[in-house]
């Protein structure tokens, strides 16, 4: 087995202050290799929003230890967790966050500049990333022009295009119907696949199960299950992705 | 006597050849200037020193002021050390520390030097607060499009950049507009008793002037991006 892109190990995570404060993660470990689809499930409330801040680096654990790429997150500061982010880890988030007055090609583009990539270079590799989620006729389009399922593959393309090693996606189906959501599903589990990134999905979404690799459980901040799954299903009719 | 044009309606001149009364002393006016005027509200008319005196009253042993010329490469210091020197009550001045003494006088001695600081200073403050505030609002606006920023790993250095290129944006729109209707005021008083005056020097020094400002009312902004969780990006 190849070695994980992200590790967790027995991440403690409290959040909130005085007597509001909570326990939302109580010893969780979580490993993501490349290649696979893990999709972490579990009822609202349980953890899976706070587990996945804290393994992209977004929340610091209060204990246990967090390991991206074979880095230690342990008492980095913001900027080194900032600069963790953008090299390791793209994200895709439930409603998209997309930058409303940016064409689909400057949002993905943004997330190279942000990394002080030169603009013409950031410009090339978006357009590559937008072609690869289908999207390569539709790269002046605003976020408005576009369908909701578009503007995750836009999302998606931005997670992708800064080659991260882990993808990890926040209810990425839970605003798109049913065929939208296939397809994002789809998409995701084809850039594990094809290109070799761990991709983590949180979601609560029971059609998304035969996409995964692996099924992981979380209720009331702990880790209640794992399931291998033996053969995820595959894609409608994607084009096959090419690895970065 | 000599008038200049800006004049002629306060003094109710027709312009070159009219006559006017000066102490119930006939005077006519035989020369006509372009632009020699007064920073008060009292025209400058000028004679020959003998009429001067006469229409003023001023006996010859008196004298306001004297106007020296002097050769070329003369010592000026030492001319001035020999004068005060000779003349014990006399103040003997260069054309630049005169103009600065004018200046001075005009700028700190007196209400209109005031009120130009104050409404000066009015201006600035009134600037910065409405580009602050400007700021402020629209990155508060935007705080999820910041947090989505800080969630892909930008760093607040960049981040940062983004409020002071709009400050800056701010301020050279805003200078733009400012310059043109302070160039229509120039080219509107040119003429009048008290032109307004803008010298590429000035016009610099208050591009820059404004480029500070806006920049230091970006800080209110910054500051409260610099608060803003990236993890706000998974709970909206």
């Amino acid at each position: 087995m190849s070695d994980p892109i992200v590790e967790a190990m027995n991440v403690v995570k409290l959040l909130g202050e005085g007597a509001r404060k909570v326990q939302a993660l109580k010893g969780v470990s979580l490993k993501l290799t490349g290649g696979e689809m893990v999709l972490l499930m579990g009822p609202s409330g349980s953890g899976k929003t706070t587990l996945l801040s804290v393994l992209g680096c977004i929340l610091s654990p209060n204990e246990g230890s967090v390991r991206i790429c074979g880095h230690s997150t342990l008492g980095l500061r913001a900027e080194a967790l900032a600069k963790l982010r953008l090299a390791h880890i793209g994200f895709v988030f439930q409603t998209y966050h997309l930058f409303p007055t940016l064409t689909a090609i400057d949002n993905v583009r943004l997330a190279l500049e942000v990394g002080g990539e030169r603009p013409h270079r950031a410009v090339a590799k978006a357009k590559d990333a937008l072609a690869l989620v289908g999207l390569a006729h539709k790269i002046k389009a605003v976020p408005l022009e576009l369908s909701s399922g578009e503007q995750q593959r836009v999302a998606i393309a931005r997670a992708m295009v800064g080659n991260a090693a882990a993808i990890l996606a926040d209810e990425p189906t839970a605003a798109l119907d049913n065929e939208n959501g296939h397809s994002i599903m789809s998409l995701l589990a084809e850039v594990a696949k094809a290109q070799g990134r761990g991709v983590l999905v949180v979601t609560h979404d029971g059609r998304t199960l035969p996409f995964a690799n692996r099924v992981v459980r979380i209720d009331d901040g702990r880790i209640v299950g794992e399931e291998q799954c033996i053969d995820s299903v595959p894609t409608e009719e994607t084009k096959p992705l090419q690895g970065p | 006597m000599a008038i200049d044009r800006s004049y002629f309606e306060r003094l109710g001149s027709k312009g070159l050849g009219d006559t006017a009364e000066i102490r119930d002393q006939r005077a006519q006016v035989q020369v006509v200037t372009k632009g020699i005027r007064s920073f008060t509200t009292t025209p400058y008319v000028f004679a020959v020193l003998d009429r001067a005196r006469s229409y003023t009253g001023t006996p010859s042993n008196k004298t306001t002021y004297l106007l020296l010329h002097l050769a070329a490469g003369v010592d000026v210091e030492n001319v001035r050390s020999r004068l005060t020197a000779t003349l014990a009550k006399a103040e003997v001045l260069t054309p630049d520390e005169f103009r600065e003494r004018s200046r001075s006088f005009w700028l700190f001695e007196t209400g209109a030097g005031a009120a130009l600081i104050a409404g000066a200073l009015l201006g600035m403050i009134v600037g910065s607060v409405i580009v602050a505030q400007t700021l402020y609002s629209n990155t508060k606006e935007h705080l999820n499009e910041f947090a989505t920023l800080r969630a892909i790993g930008s760093s607040s250095t960049y981040i940062h950049a983004v409020i002071v290129v709009q400050a800056l944006l701010s301020a050279v729109i805003g200078f733009v507009i400012a310059a043109a209707t302070g160039l229509l005021i120039v080219k509107a008083t040119a003429d009048t008793a008290l032109p307004v005056v803008m010298t590429p020097m000035l016009i610099a020094s208050l591009f820059l002037l404004t480029i500070a400002m806006c920049i230091a009312s970006a800080i209110s902004a910054i500051i409260q991006v610099v608060r803003i969780d990236p993890a706000t990006a998974f709970t909206r």
